[in-house]
């Protein structure tokens, strides 16, 4: 995986939240291909034809939620090795202990403040040691 | 001559035959006489007939005639010498048409019943076996005693157990209820921990993008604001945060009204824990955290925390402003009698500080929920933190009171049922 040129792929069915998710990687040099779906089905669906470097997927999304997809995608041989980042308003016990026996590389909560939601690239960078 | 002789020797065997069946005769008089015969059974034109007499000893016949069970004689063979007006009732005939038939007639499985005869051989036996008449159908314990050879018969004790078979479904059927509720309980449960999962995340939602949008106004557009428009913003902002609180403890508030699994819990670890959690408020108020040896409980160690957390930085909180804080917890065996529970033992954890205390009028509402004493400018809160105490203790079999008077510090007593 190159710093440079990571490509990631957001499912996010809030249209306020996905803007600007979506600009807080647009903005990062490190990310040069950021893609948004509307739910855990379209996030399937894209996977179908194209393979991203990172996964960050919201949990509560109509149709087929974040856990669901991270199932289908955790028992697809071809799949389960993208790292997947979760996000959401906040962290239910459960939904978090079954995404850690998904693989999940991380587990964030959407920040309060616009700032900390430009954060969130570098703690992805971070988490995955590609932070120089 | 031969011929006379003859008729001599005839005469004189037949006076001998005679002479036998007339001792035979005395004897089965006697013996009725003596009371050593109950039943007499003969055989005519080839069917069993029962003669029963009254017997010399009147007051066992009416012990056994009036008893409150079953009880029979009958033969080797299990022919029915004698029954009692029980056991006929228990059929539905009267006792003279039921004496001089076979016993094992009466039972759905005849051969249980002659197994259990058989087992006589061994001594006294018994069983638990069903009587069947026409298809009433009745669940007895039958005990038989071997009369032999006292007496040529079987002693029969038949127990009603239809009482007792109905209690007996009348348990496994509370049984099953109660097993069904406990069910419907756990899923109320589980359904009440996610619905406020999705309450909490479904009030955030909005809160928090106000937070967001608020903050970053605030923060790009403060040139282009005019000052009271700036204050409008604020006064948004922090609503939306105070709010976004109220959500968090009531989540708390709903979680402490859940029970959680029960283990042995050291309350001594418990407060290593929570001393630790609370550190940095423990340093910067500068507070003195005494801690007697507590016992163990029984219960959930995350409530014990939350319990001791809400307690202690609530004595933190509420200190006076010129004196350092000084929490003190002691341990000791208290007679429920303290708490209207006479009898019982409980361990009392007395949790005692030297801050601002409250009048005792404002004593009996401190622990319902949203219930404040002081005004947000002087201290925050929501008034949920002693309302949780109170859940947690009522999840325990415990109780929480306290004792307090105005600038004299207060104790939180917390009583825990000795198991």
């Amino acid at each position: 995986m190159k710093l440079q040129e990571l490509h990631i792929l957001i499912a996010e069915d809030d249209i306020d939240d996905a803007e600007i998710i979506e600009a807080s990687f647009a903005r990062h040099s490190s990310f040069t291909n950021v893609d948004i779906v509307k739910n855990g089905k379209e996030l399937l669906d894209y996977l179908g034809n194209k393979i991203p470097d990172v996964i960050l997927t919201d949990i509560n999304m109509p149709i087929l939620n974040g856990i669901e997809a991270l199932t289908a995608i955790h028992e697809n041989e071809n799949l389960r090795n993208i790292p997947a980042f979760v996000y959401s308003t906040t962290i239910n016990p459960s939904y978090e202990a079954r995404c850690k026996e998904l693989g999940t590389k991380g587990f964030l909560i959407k920040p309060f403040q616009l700032d900390e939601f430009y954060e969130i690239p570098n703690r992805i960078l971070y988490i995955l040691g590609l932070d120089q | 001559m031969k011929e006379h002789e003859k008729n001599t020797e005839a005469l004189q065997s037949e006076i001998e035959e005679l002479k036998g069946q007339l001792f035979e005769a005395n004897s089965i008089i006697d013996a009725i006489r003596e009371g050593a015969v109950d039943a007499l059974v003969l055989n005519v034109g080839g069917k069993a007939e029962v003669y029963s007499m009254e017997s010399a000893d009147y007051t066992y016949r009416i012990l056994i005639e009036k008893f409150g069970e079953g009880a029979l004689s009958i033969s080797d063979d299990g022919l029915i010498l004698y029954c009692n007006e029980y056991f006929a009732n228990m059929i539905g005939l009267a006792p003279t048409l039921i004496i001089g038939t076979y016993f094992d007639t009466y039972f759905e499985a005849p051969e249980e019943f002659n197994a259990t005869k058989d087992a006589l051989k061994k001594g006294p036996s018994k069983r638990e076996l069903v009587l069947n008449y026409g298809g009433k159908k009745v669940s007895v314990y039958v005990s038989l005693t071997d009369l032999n050879p006292t007496v040529a018969a079987i002693g029969v004790v038949v127990t009603d157990l239809t009482e007792k078979k109905s209690h007996e479904e009348a348990l496994v059927s509370y049984q099953k209820e109660l097993e069904k509720k406990v069910d419907e309980l756990h899923q109320t449960n589980t359904n009440l921990e996610q619905f406020i999962h999705v309450i909490s995340h479904d009030l955030k939602e909005p809160l928090r993008k106000i937070l967001t949008y608020t903050s970053h106004l605030n923060a790009n557009k403060v040139d282009a604001f005019a000052e009271d428009v700036l204050k409008s913003l604020n006064v948004i902002n922090s609503s939306a945060l105070r709010l976004n609180s109220l959500v968090d403890d009531l989540v708390k508030y709903a979680f402490s009204a859940a029970k959680d699994e029960e283990n042995d819990v050291d309350l001594n670890k418990v407060l290593v824990e929570v001393l630790d959690d609370l550190e940095l408020s423990i340093k910067e108020n500068t507070a003195l955290i005494v801690i007697e040896k507590l016992p163990e409980i029984s219960g959930s160690k995350i409530q014990m925390r939350q319990l001791f957390s809400n307690l202690i930085s609530n004595a933190i909180k509420y200190s006076k402003r010129d004196v350092k804080p000084e929490i003190k917890i002691t341990a000791e065996i208290a007679d429920g009698a303290e708490i209207q529970a006479t009898g019982k033992n409980y361990y009392k954890i007395c949790i005692i500080d030297n801050g601002i205390g409250m009048d005792s009028m404002h004593l009996s509402k401190i622990f319902t929920i949203f219930q404040r004493l002081h005004m947000r400018d002087e201290y925050s809160g929501n008034g949920i933190g002693l309302a949780i105490c109170k859940k947690i203790m009522d999840n325990h079999q415990g109780k929480i009171n306290v004792e307090s008077k105005l600038e004299n510090g207060s104790i939180f007593n917390l009583y825990f049922p000795i198991k």
